[in-house]
Formats: structure tokens, C-alpha cells, sequence
């Protein structure tokens, strides 16, 4: 009896061939294939699935996890030195390294964002190349979705880790609006301390960023970033009254006063446990129709900072580069 | 009968059948139904090939290349899954078998599983013998991988005796599910070449220039299958598909999108 399989000329009934093993009596084996419905559903969505499920699986990268190819991840142009053209590759890794350079650089501005897309755009780029193969198999739409899920993945998982931790040394702000003339201008970017080296507490002169809160009742002042001296700390008895500032009693040093000299106020605080006295002199603070004693209270309304709303303290002037330098 | 079961084949089709055969015409042996299976996948038409492939084993259920033909069948008609489970099943009757494990590394690359896929190859090229369906399935796996060495699979596998047109459009088939047109129409375009009679060589030809964007070309490949079989209504839906395609479907395709 000849196997079917490997033509094994096998004894006359015996059961399975001697050679491969195969069954030589087929007789009661369903020959029938299974075959996938044709229900309401399945004709209209079943083969959409099945390609979705394979192209998910031609998705499948094929990367293994070594120091190489994390590296090769991270840094864009790594990879494509391996491949064809070398050149590539060089230029992606030095056109990445000269955005990087002008995002820092030009932080606090809004070309900075730009730089940091182009070079955000130049990682996908080179990502997009290394996984050309597994790319290429799928169609236009999910190789457009893959791009944009690489661009939000780097840009919120890698980038923002970069990002966060950037945040915790220093934060560039560009200050607005500001009236001073003096050590800060209008316009100015300044560096201050990012969340890991701000202090937990403050001296007085300080020079300090703060969150401001919206003033209540008449919305005298709007919420937003505040930039000055500390003059108070907590517990301190800050007055201020015909041009003369005095703390607990003792007339403040020129180099611990306000940035600018304060309008004709009159205040009287002490600063509660947790709050520090920060009177704005930078920012405008606007009140049309009142009366000089609602002036007051909006000032010491103000004056008021809690120590939680203190970002950080300011140190660095970055722009104009007439004026870089220390904040002193 | 609807849903899974409107495939099966019930004794009572069959003694229909059976009944309406005129008396002197005999059954068609096993040899025969696998020639009309053949007949029926050159051009294209899978589901009935299918079925004559079944047929064919109702007849012999030792016919090999019926259970091969089957499974390549079903992968033809998007059904990886059942492919694969076919394959396993037929494979647990035929040991090792090259083209049987050929088919079942077409059908796990399919669905995505590579793997599996570089295996049934790797095993099916070390089983004795040769054959052209091996070095196709194994220039698919490559293919798939991005290795340039498909290539050379591919020249091998139109190197092996008894390699024919139809072999030369099953590769352009198979680059043009990976979306390699322009290597789908050289292949498709030696195969008009060796057989311009053969109408389904047209029909590939024309859908490698529909899917390069040569909207004309393929109107012009699909009327020539027409002529060659009219009743085929595949290159008539595919030339209706292509006339209607806009210009901006037009430069998708040509930029390796493809509508399900």
C-alpha cells in the first residue's frame, strides 16, 4: 500500500505508513473545510477585521530590547546609519541636535515651540524609516495613523518626560505687561527655579514668581503670573505709608524693596502663618471710580501671597541678549 | 441556508445531483475534478475551485494536492484562520509534507504571524523534494520581511520543472497584497507574454495597472479578458471599479493605498 505522503510502499493493511507516520486509511476523515459565515455581521465587517487584526500583526516592529537599539530610539539617525543612504542618517541626527540646540535656546519664545516640532518631527521621521518594512505593508490611512500615534507618543511620553524633568530645574517665562524700567523690562525672559530646587521657604529681597488670584468682588485683577521682592515673611508686620516701607518696625534696605517705586498706597499687613508679603509694584492694578481706600484694599488683597502660590525664585535674565545674565 | 452551514454539502444535495446526471455520463474521477479545481483557480475564481478540490477528496481523500489546493483556496479567499486550521488538520494526516507546510506558512503570514510562518517555510524546504509552490511561499515570507532575497526565491521557484504562467501570476498576486505594483506587473506582464490567451493573465495585468494608477492600461487589460471570456465578472465589476475611480483615488492607489 503506497503512502500518499512519501509513496512509502507500506504492507498491505497496516494502519499508518512506516515511513512518515501518515494515516493510510482515510476513510471517516472530514474533508470539508471550515469555512467562515455568512451572517448579517461577519460578510460586511469580518474581512475589515481580519485585515485590521493582520495588519496589526504586520505591524508587529521587530525590535529587541537592547542598549543599542534604545539608543537607537532615543536619538534619531542612529538607526539609519546602519542603512542605505549612510547620509541620512547623519543629517536627520545633526538637523535633531540643531533644533534641540534652538528650542533651548530660544526658550520662552514662540519659536522655540517650533523648533521643538521640527525636532519632534525629525525623531518621527527617522523612526517612520527604521520601521519601513513593517510600515510599507500597511495602507496609506494606518500608516498615517501610525505616524501620528509616534508623534503623540514621543511628544507626550518621551519628550514630555524630558519635558518634566527640564521643568524641574528651571522654567524660562517671558514677562508681559510689566511697567518697570529696571532690573525687568517688558519683554524680558527670565529663568526661575523649576519645582525640584525651589526652596521651602523664602527670605526677604527674594526676588520671586507667584501665581496671582483673581481679586473677588469688583475683578480688580485678573488671575495670572506675578513677578517681585519679597518684603514680608510670615508673621512679619509690613507698613507702608508716605513712600516709607517699614518692616516690623525697621526701615527696608533700598535692595529689599520693591522692584518699582509703589504708587501713593497705604498699606498696613501683617502676613498670616504660610503667607508672605509680595506688594505688586510690576503689574498695573487698575481701579477706575473707586476711592483710595478700596485702592488700599485691593493692594493688601494682593500683597498677600501664600507660600503654596510661590513658583520659584527668579535668577536669570535670558533675553535680550544685550542683557543676559543673573537677576541682580 | 444561512449562516455557517450554507457551505456544507448535504447528502441530499448530493443524491440531487446524482439524480439529475444524465444516465451514460459517469461521475468525474478524482483526477478530473482536481483538473476542473486547476481549471477554475486559473482563472481566478476560488470558491468553486474550492469546492472541486473537495470534490476531488470526496473522490480520493489521498489526494494531496486537493488538500493543498484547499488550503491555498481559503487563503486566497481571506479566510487565514480556517487556512490555518486546515493546514494543521491536513498536516496531521500528511507528516510533513513540503506543500502542505508551504501553504500553511502562506496562511500564518496572513494573519500576521511570522514566526510561524519562517518555521512552516524553513520545514517545508528541508522536506525531500522540490517544487515551484515552495520557494513562492518562502519568497512571500521574505517578501513580508522586507528581504531583498524574495527575489531570488521567486527566480527559483520559475526555475523548478514544471513552473508555468500561472506561477509567474501567483507572485504578481503576491507583491501586489504587499503592495509592490511595479514588481507585480513585470511578473504579471511575462505572463501575458507566455500565455495571451490565458484570460485571467489580463485580469492581473490590469490590476496591477489599476494599482499603479494606469486607470487606461487596465480598462484596456480587463477588455481583453472580456473578449477572451466575456461572462467573467470579475474584470467587469474591476473595469466599472476603474472608471469610476476619481483622481484622487487615483494618486492613493498609486501611492499604495487600497480600498477594501
Amino acid at each position: 500500500m503506497e503512502c500518499p505522503n512519501c509513496q512509502f510502499q507500506n504492507t498491505p493493511g497496516i494502519a499508518v505508513a512506516v515511513r512518515c507516520a501518515t494515516a493510510l486509511n482515510l476513510g471517516e476523515i472530514d474533508i470539508h473545510p471550515p469555512r467562515r459565515g455568512k451572517g448579517l455581521f461577519r460578510p460586511i465587517y469580518w474581512p475589515r477585521l481580519t485585515r485590521l487584526k493582520a495588519s496589526i500583526g504586520l505591524l508587529r516592529i521587530p525590535i529587541h530590547w537592547s542598549v543599542r537599539n534604545v539608543f537607537w530610539f532615543l536619538i534619531p539617525g542612529l538607526a539609519q546609519k546602519g542603512q542605505q543612504p549612510r547620509w541620512l542618517g547623519k543629517w536627520l541626527l545633526r538637523g535633531w541636535l540643531l533644533s534641540l540646540l534652538l528650542w533651548v535656546l530660544l526658550a520662552g519664545d514662540s519659536l522655540s515651540m517650533f523648533m521643538y516640532g521640527i525636532a519632534l518631527s525629525i525623531h518621527c521621521t527617522s523612526l517612520g524609516l527604521w520601521f519601513n518594512n513593517s510600515l510599507a505593508r500597511l495602507n496609506i490611512a494606518a500608516r498615517v495613523l501610525v505616524g501620528l500615534g509616534l508623534f503623540v507618543g514621543l511628544h507626550y511620553v518621551v519628550y514630555g518626560a524630558v519635558r518634566y524633568a527640564g521643568t524641574g530645574l528651571v522654567v524660562p517665562v517671558r514677562l508681559e505687561g510689566i511697567r518697570s524700567q529696571g532690573l525687568i523690562q517688558d519683554g524680558d525672559i527670565v529663568l526661575r527655579q523649576g519645582w525640584f530646587f525651589r526652596p521651602a521657604s523664602f527670605d526677604r529681597g527674594d526676588l520671586v514668581m507667584y501665581e496671582v488670584g483673581a481679586t473677588g468682588g469688583h475683578q480688580y485683577a485678573a488671575a495670572g503670573i506675578g513677578a517681585d521682592r519679597i518684603i514680608g515673611k510670615p508673621d512679619d508686620h509690613v507698613v507702608f505709608k508716605d513712600g516709607q516701607l517699614l518692616v516690623n518696625g525697621k526701615p527696608v534696605a533700598a535692595s529689599l524693596r520693591p522692584l518699582e517705586p509703589l504708587p501713593g498706597v497705604s498699606l498696613d499687613l501683617r502676613a498670616g502663618p504660610g503667607q508672605y508679603i509680595i506688594i505688586p509694584s510690576l503689574f498695573i492694578l487698575q481701579a477706575h471710580g473707586v476711592g483710595q481706600s478700596q485702592i488700599n484694599a485691593l493692594y493688601a488683597m494682593q500683597s498677600k501671597v501664600p507660600e503654596r502660590a510661590i513658583a520659584g525664585k527668579l535668577y536669570w535674565r535670558l533675553r535680550p541678549l544685550s542683557r543676559f545674565g543673573p537677576l541682580e | 441556508m444561512p449562516g455557517r452551514f450554507s457551505h456544507l454539502e448535504f447528502d441530499d444535495n448530493r443524491r440531487r445531483q446524482e439524480r439529475q446526471r444524465p444516465p451514460g455520463v459517469e461521475q468525474p474521477s478524482a483526477a478530473q475534478y482536481l483538473q476542473l479545481a486547476d481549471d477554475e483557480q486559473h482563472w481566478g475564481r476560488f470558491e468553486p475551485a474550492l469546492q472541486f478540490y473537495t470534490k476531488c477528496l470526496e473522490e480520493n481523500r489521498r489526494t494531496v494536492p486537493a488538500w493543498v489546493g484547499q488550503v491555498q483556496m481559503l487563503v486566497q479567499l481571506s479566510e487565514y484562520h480556517e487556512a490555518r486550521l486546515w493546514a494543521d488538520k491536513a498536516l496531521e494526516i500528511f507528516r510533513n509534507n513540503g506543500e502542505l507546510l508551504a501553504a500553511k506558512a502562506q496562511a500564518c503570514l496572513r494573519q500576521g504571524d511570522r514566526k510561524a510562518a519562517y518555521a512552516c517555510s524553513d520545514a517545508s524546504l528541508q522536506v525531500e523534494g522540490s517544487s515551484p509552490w515552495r520557494w513562492q511561499a518562502r519568497g512571500e515570507v521574505l517578501l513580508e520581511s522586507g528581504e531583498k532575497l524574495h527575489e531570488s526565491c521567486f527566480k527559483k521557484a520559475l526555475a523548478e520543472a514544471g513552473a508555468d504562467w500561472f506561477d509567474r501570476i501567483i507572485i504578481a498576486q503576491m507583491y501586489l497584497f504587499y503592495r509592490k505594483a511595479s514588481a507585480a506587473f513585470e511578473y504579471a506582464r511575462k505572463a501575458t507574454e507566455l500565455r495571451p490567451d490565458a484570460g485571467y493573465t489580463w485580469f492581473v495585468m490590469g490590476n496591477t495597472q489599476r494599482a499603479l494608477g494606469l486607470a487606461a492600461a487596465a480598462d484596456q487589460s480587463y477588455s481583453r479578458c472580456l473578449e477572451l471570456r466575456p461572462d467573467f465578472l470579475e474584470a467587469r465589476a474591476a473595469m466599472t471599479d476603474s472608471s469610476a475611480d476619481s483622481f484622487i483615488i487615483r494618486v492613493l492607489r498609486r501611492l499604495g493605498w487600497r480600498r477594501s
